[in-house]
């Protein structure tokens, strides 16, 4: 009996430990592990965004979006890698935020066409897609 | 009279070109805020928030996207996003306002300026006027601005749960770093 109420502890414990670790820790959201919803152009979802911006909010926020376009910019701040995808000459576009361990920076170049999986998160001068994941 | 002319014709361009050049951008500017307690470390950051600051009006513009904060734990994210700030139904954070003290403040020339700011702050749908300090920093063309400030979650009708309320603060210090670009 004795025995019994220890290894029930015991396996008290342990399921215990584990739903905190997973509580706690649970890995971020990305777009890597996920299917688009949607797959647009650059342009499309911008002027999507511009023509009604609510209506674009309640069709995108926080849906996987991939998006086609022209690399545009790469630059890069403390936490993440920014690919700005925009038509030439266009002063909005839409600014793929990728976490740096999900990019390895020479395997994209300005002038790429590239497509880009990511998490929308609105709309500013830019669409903002995060926690992006390069496609082929 | 005719280099008279001409010079005026000068000033006149120089006039329209520093017209044009007053305007101030920024597409990726740092805001993060401290909502620690002694029970728990918050701090979340924010890097890609868009900003455009006028020169010769002194007009300011913040516009932040709430999913964009990024935490260290993403529990906390979750909770922030969907309990707290609500962004999807509230996807931005805005200011509006304005350098009061712009005659104290020189664009052109090298050097640290404090500035006196006021404006609506609008958080989770609900306006209010704010007023803080800030620092500019001018070196070679290139604009730098720091400010600090105090929001109160309830001001904003954001509701903490009784059952986490000693975990965050009830003041949250909130920071702007922001470089500018000539647009």
């Amino acid at each position: 009996m004795k025995k019994l109420i220890i290894v029930g502890l015991v396996v008290a414990i342990v399921v215990a430990i584990g739903v905190y670790l997973y509580v706690f820790h649970k890995p971020a959201r990305t777009a890597a592990s996920e299917e688009a919803t949607f797959s647009v152009t650059t342009s499309n979802l911008l002027s999507e965004f511009e023509a009604d911006e609510n209506a674009a909010n309640a069709k995108y926020l926080e849906k996987v979006i991939k998006v086609s376009g022209v690399v545009s910019s790469v630059t890069e701040n403390d936490a993440a890698i920014i690919v700005y995808l925009a038509e030439p000459e266009s002063t909005s576009g839409v600014s793929c935020s990728f976490l740096k361990s999900d990019l390895d920076k020479s395997k994209i170049a300005v002038g790429d066409k590239v497509f880009i999986k990511g998490i929308c998160a609105g709309y500013l001068m830019d669409v903002m897609l995060n926690r992006c994941a390069l496609g082929m | 009279m005719k280099t008279l002319k001409l010079i005026l014709i000068a000033f006149l361009m120089i006039g329209v070109q520093s017209l044009f050049a007053q305007k101030y951008i920024s597409k990726d500017g740092h805001v993060w805020f401290n909502a620690s307690t002694p029970l728990e470390n918050i701090e979340a950051h924010n890097r890609q928030s868009a900003s455009i600051l006028d020169a010769a009006t002194g007009e300011l513009v913040f516009n932040i996207l709430i999913k964009s904060f990024e935490f260290k734990a993403t529990l906390m994210q979750e909770h922030f996003n969907e309990n707290y700030m609500e962004s999807g139904k509230f996807p931005k954070a805005t200011f509006k306002g304005k350098i009061t003290n712009l005659s104290a403040i020189n664009f052109a020339k090298n050097g640290s300026y404090n500035a006196d700011i006021t404006g609506d702050l609008t958080i989770h749908g609900v306006t209010k006027p704010i007023n803080t300090k800030g620092l500019i920093v001018i070196k070679e063309g290139v604009i730098t601005g720091t400010s600090k400030f105090i929001v109160e979650p309830k001001d904003y009708n954001i509701i903490i749960p009784k059952l986490v309320e000693g975990k965050i603060a009830k003041q949250i210090e909130v920071n702007v770093d922001i470089t500018y670009k000539k647009m």
